[in-house]
């Protein structure tokens, strides 16, 4: 469902050009559970943005449902964005000045989903990661592990096609890192939700279905 | 989605108070600091008492005397003389009215002395200026003419001197001279320079007949025409008879005269601003002031705000990263931005409004400006409306598109 083809991807800063991808070929299919590892600054994170349209690549092609980007323009960007890809970060990024079930209600807003039915959605998101009675908090009256509950509800209630998760256990302890992974688990078992999640972890990596391994911006096989 | 955005808004002022108090803060006590003044200084351009007339009338104030080549020079107000040997020529002028200006006396009234406004004046002075009547009448031409004893006191007079009675047949005395009071006018406000008093007599009741003789006095002419559009005429012709036909007596061997037939902001900016040497007004220095002052009291705090508006969205990177990951696009951010801070301009626009009437009325109880009674208009309301408004999309857009046009991963990451 998704397919990169020789994509690359330099920063230049002021001096230094950075070459943070080279040459990457992959394909993600339908369904999938891929888990991205690689030493710290290897160029995951850049991947993983390049693949949920965050960020234009330097060169190389994106097709999404064989369907080729052609225009980083913020119009045809963003809807794709809404309508395919639900984004789990490793720090949470929850809208501290909005209560939870605002927080998950957020990518239905820019699809102009009727308010009832936003909440709906929300409950019905906030209940597959098991925090329904918390939807009148705010995020910083939750624990970590449940901020990253209601991300990833955030990130599955617009029922989108792909999820990226960048290292969402990272700042977890391990038993909560853990609660998140079965989460995701059943996210991929249930639904067939096609998910790509980098981590620094072996043992997560292991519960994957294939792990890609990146290295000075080039994948390793 | 503007519901949204609204609702949005809501839920981040709650959250963020102080954020809010500061911003409401800076917003009301600029728009009310505006409104206040501008009521003021449109109270005193436009009155409403009898000054209303003041869009039919020109005032000479002020008198420059000179000799040829300025070695020696006079300035001040109008004394009876000069008004008489020289605007009383004039023809422009529907009707010439002439007053002494109003200065302090002492009343005396059953052994009680009472500090008060005094002024004399002529008869056309009740035609041209609109005073309103509580009981009696104006002195007329013929009283005027015969010197008669007779006065129109404010109500304020009436009031402290008769209490509970009425003034009208009385008598008051100022300066051992007995009066008869005929009329009872509503009190003016002090803003009305040329109309305000507490006592008017007719100007041959003066007990000395010196001022006859004198060029510069403390007196001051109301130069009346139905069309205003004749008010520039009478001011030409005016300076052209100080040119060419000019009559100066007794005048020390001054030649030369610069005066001027204004309007009240001509009238002020030629005492703040005017060259004393010249037949204009200098207005526009004083509306160029005004309106650089203006532009820097609103500048000030629109500079503030941008700041803060600019590190409240710097501070808030992340829910734009978020929300563009969300998929929100840039002009739906702007929106989101502009609806805050139109939102808060706009409430902290009403709290502007109910602060200035306060301090309106503080200004009026203070006495600071005797009998003010300021009316409010909708004029002003809807200026000082706009101009907030105005305020808050400076200081919200430029933020707004600043910060929505960050690239999404950049702003995850908190940074510009
Ligand atoms: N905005 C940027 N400007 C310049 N260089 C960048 C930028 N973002 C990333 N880089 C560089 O690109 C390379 C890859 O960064 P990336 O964040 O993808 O690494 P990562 O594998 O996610 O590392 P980590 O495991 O520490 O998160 C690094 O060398 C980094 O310094
Ligand atoms: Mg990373």
């Amino acid at each position: 469902m998704l397919k990169l083809t020789k994509i690359s991807k330099t920063f230049q800063t002021d001096k230094i050009e950075t070459i943070a991808l080279q040459d990457i070929d992959l394909h993600i299919k339908q369904g999938e559970f891929v888990s991205v590892m690689g030493p710290s600054g290897c160029g995951k994170s850049t991947l993983l943005n390049i693949m949920g349209l965050l960020d234009e690549p330097s060169d190389g092609d994106i097709k999404v449902n064989s369907q080729a980007i052609e225009s980083y323009k913020d119009k045809h960007i963003t809807h794709l964005r809404n309508e395919k890809i639900g984004f789990i970060f490793q720090s949470f990024h929850l809208i501290p000045d909005l209560k939870v079930i605002d927080n998950v209600e957020l990518p239905l807003l820019y699809r102009n989903v009727p308010a009832k039915e936003r909440k709906r959605l929300a409950i019905e998101a906030l209940e597959k990661v098991g925090l329904k009675p918390r939807t009148g908090h705010y995020p910083t009256q939750l624990s970590g592990g449940q901020q990253q509950r209601v991300a990833i509800a955030r990130a599955i209630v617009g029922k989108p096609e792909l999820l990226l998760a960048d290292e969402p256990t990272g700042n977890l302890d391990s038993r909560m890192g853990d609660e998140i992974m079965k989460l995701l688990e059943s996210l991929h078992k249930n639904d067939n939700a096609t998910i790509v999640m980098v981590t620094h972890d072996e043992e997560m990596a292991k519960r994957t279905e294939r792990t890609i391994r990146v290295f000075d911006g080039q994948l390793v096989h | 989605m503007l519901k949204n955005y609204i609702l949005t808004a809501w839920k981040v002022f709650l959250r963020r108070k102080f954020f809010t108090f500061i911003n409401l803060f800076g917003i009301s006590l600029t728009l009310s600091v505006i409104m206040v003044v501008s009521t003021i200084v449109e109270n005193y351009l436009y009155p409403s008492g009898p000054e209303q007339t003041s869009g039919n009338y020109r005032v000479v104030e002020r008198l420059t005397l000179s000799t040829e080549g300025h070695s020696n020079t006079y300035g001040g107000r109008l004394g009876y003389k000069f008004i008489k040997d020289n605007i009383f020529r004039l023809n422009s002028p529907e009707l010439v009215s002439i007053n002494t200006g109003s200065f302090s006396i002492s009343l005396f009234h059953k052994d009680k002395k009472h500090e008060k406004q005094f002024r004399r004046t002529d008869a056309n002075y009740w035609s041209i200026l609109k005073f309103n009547f509580i009981s009696g009448r104006n002195y007329t031409q013929e009283e005027v003419e015969n010197g008669l004893f007779v006065a129109v006191v404010s109500s304020d007079v009436e009031q402290s001197l008769f209490e509970n009675e009425s003034a009208i047949g009385q008598f008051i005395t100022v300066n051992s001279q007995r009066f008869q009071v005929i009329g009872v006018v509503e009190n003016v406000s002090a803003v009305e320079r040329n109309a305000a008093a507490d006592v008017w007599v007719p100007f041959t009741t003066t007990p000395s007949t010196e001022y006859k003789q004198q060029n510069m006095g403390s007196w001051e002419a109301i130069l009346y025409h139905s069309d205003s559009s004749m008010l520039s005429e009478i001011h030409k012709e005016y300076v052209n008879l100080l040119k060419n036909d000019l009559i100066l007596e007794h005048s020390d061997g001054m030649t030369l005269a610069y005066s001027g037939a204004f309007s009240k902001l001509e009238n002020v900016a030629r005492g703040g601003f005017g060259d004393e040497y010249s037949y204009d007004s200098n207005v526009e220095v004083l509306i160029a002031l005004m309106t650089v002052s203006i532009v820097a009291f609103m500048l000030l705090p629109s500079i503030n705000m941008i700041n803060l508006n600019v590190s409240r969205i710097l501070e808030r990177s992340s829910e734009i990263g978020v929300r563009k990951a969300f998929g929100a696009s840039a002009s739906q951010l702007v929106l989101q931005f502009i609806v805050e801070s139109i939102l808060i301009t706009l409430a902290g626009g009403v709290f502007g409004v109910v602060l200035s009437f306060f301090l309106l009325d503080i200004v009026e109880q203070s006495g600071l400006i005797p009998y003010a009674e300021f009316s409010f208009n909708l004029r002003i309301f809807l200026w000082g409306l706009l101009m907030v408004l105005l305020f808050g999309l400076i200081s919200g857009v430029y933020p707004a598109m600043k910060m929505s046009r960050l690239n999404p991963v950049a702003a995850l990451k908190g940074g510009a």
